[in-house]
C-alpha cells in the first residue's frame, strides 16, 4: 500500500515537472479574383514570305495567354476574313485566311477566319504560349498587289 | 539565638534555590527551539496565445505572379527553454479554395517567418506531411513574450497564374510551444 501511494505521489510530481506543449491557431483567408491577360507580339505587324500564285503563304506569331480561370480564345478578322488590297478597299483575295495552332500543349485547333469571332483555343489557368500560324492561299485569279488584314484575338473566361 | 540563625539560613537557602530555579527555568526557555523546512515545487510551464486581432487574418491585393504577405503575432510565456512549431490544417499545407470539385488548392505552400529569427521562412506543412509540424523557433530562453514583447509573424503566399481564381482561399495555422 505504501509503495502504491509513493508511486502515485511520484507520478503526480513528474506530471507537475513536465510542461505540456501549448498551442493556439490563427485563420488566414484570401480572395483571389479572376484575371486574364493577352499578349501579342511587339510591333504587331507580320509579313508573309514567299507569296506566289497557286501556293499557300504563311506568317507566324506566338500569342501569350495568362489566366487564372479556364479560358477560351476566339479570333476574327476584318473583311470577312479575306485580305484586302491596301490601296483599294473593294479588292480582296478569293480565299479566307486560316488560323492554326501549332503548339503541342493544347488541343489541335484550326479555324477559318471570318468577321464573326470563331472559337480557336481553350485552356486551364496558367501562362500559356499559343504559337499560331496564319495561312493564306493565293490563286491565279488574285490580282498582284499588296494586301492586308487586321486579325483580332479575344480572350474570355470559359 | 542559634535556632533563629539556623531558620534564617534555611530561608536564605530556599530563596536562593527558588531564585536559581527561576533563573534556570528562564534560561532553559530561551534555549528552546524548533524548525520547519519549506518546500516549493515550481513546475515548468508554457503558455501560448494569439492576440485576438491576429486570430483571423485576411490577405489583401491578391493577384497572379505576386507574393502577398500578412502580419500576425504570437505571445508565449515560459519558464523553461522552449521552441515553436507550425502546422497547417489542410492535407498538404496549401491554402484551399471554396469552389471546384475537388476544391482548388494553391500550387505554392504558404511560408511563415518569425521576427528577428535567425532562420529563414519555413513552409507550413499539412496534416499528411511527415512530420506534420515544422520548427519555426528553437531553444528560446525563458521569458515573457507577450504584450509589446509578442513575437511578430509574417505569413507569405505566392499566387500564380495556374492557381484558380477563388473568392475564399483559406487555411488555419496552429502554433505550438513546447519545452526545448
Amino acid at each position: 500500500m505504501k509503495i502504491l501511494i509513493m508511486m502515485a505521489v511520484l507520478s503526480v510530481a513528474i506530471a507537475l515537472n513536465t510542461a505540456q506543449s501549448a498551442s493556439d491557431s490563427t485563420h488566414i483567408s484570401a480572395a483571389y479574383p479572376g484575371k486574364l491577360e493577352l499578349v501579342l507580339p511587339e510591333g504587331k505587324e507580320l509579313h508573309m514570305q514567299d507569296v506566289s500564285p497557286g501556293k499557300e503563304a504563311k506568317a507566324e506569331c506566338v500569342v501569350i495567354v495568362r489566366a487564372n480561370v479556364d479560358w477560351a480564345l476566339k479570333v476574327d478578322g476584318e473583311y470577312e476574313g479575306k485580305m484586302q488590297k491596301t490601296t483599294n478597299k473593294k479588292l480582296r483575295l478569293k480565299n479566307r485566311m486560316k488560323v492554326r495552332y501549332t503548339g503541342t500543349t493544347l488541343s489541335p485547333a484550326e479555324t477559318i477566319l471570318s468577321s464573326r469571332a470563331e472559337n480557336y483555343c481553350y485552356g486551364s489557368p496558367g501562362e500559356v504560349l499559343v504559337p499560331t500560324e496564319f495561312k493564306q492561299a493565293f490563286t491565279w485569279t488574285d490580282a498582284p498587289a499588296s494586301y492586308q488584314i487586321n486579325i483580332y484575338f479575344r480572350l474570355s473566361p470559359d | 539565638m542559634e535556632a533563629k540563625d539556623r531558620r534564617s539560613t534555611n530561608w536564605r537557602s530556599i530563596i536562593i534555590f527558588f531564585a536559581a530555579a527561576v533563573i534556570l527555568s528562564g534560561w532553559a526557555a530561551a534555549q528552546v527551539s524548533e524548525s520547519t523546512r519549506v518546500y516549493a515545487n515550481l513546475p515548468t510551464q508554457i503558455e501560448i496565445s494569439i492576440p485576438s486581432q491576429y486570430k483571423d487574418l485576411q490577405m489583401a491585393g491578391c493577384e497572379p505572379d505576386k507574393h502577398v504577405s500578412v502580419t500576425g503575432a504570437v505571445e508565449v510565456k515560459s519558464n523553461t527553454d522552449w521552441g515553436l512549431t507550425v502546422a497547417g490544417s489542410t492535407s498538404d499545407g496549401h491554402m484551399l479554395g471554396s469552389t471546384g470539385s475537388p476544391v482548388h488548392a494553391l500550387h505554392s505552400p504558404m511560408t511563415v517567418q518569425a521576427q528577428n529569427s535567425a532562420g529563414g521562412p519555413v513552409s507550413i506543412p499539412g496534416t499528411d506531411s511527415s512530420p506534420s509540424a515544422t520548427a519555426l523557433l528553437s531553444s528560446i530562453g525563458p521569458g515573457d513574450f507577450s504584450g509589446t514583447g509578442a513575437i511578430s509573424l509574417t505569413f507569405d503566399q505566392l499566387f500564380s497564374w495556374n492557381d484558380y481564381a477563388d473568392e475564399n482561399y483559406q487555411i488555419t495555422v496552429t502554433l505550438a510551444a513546447a519545452p526545448a
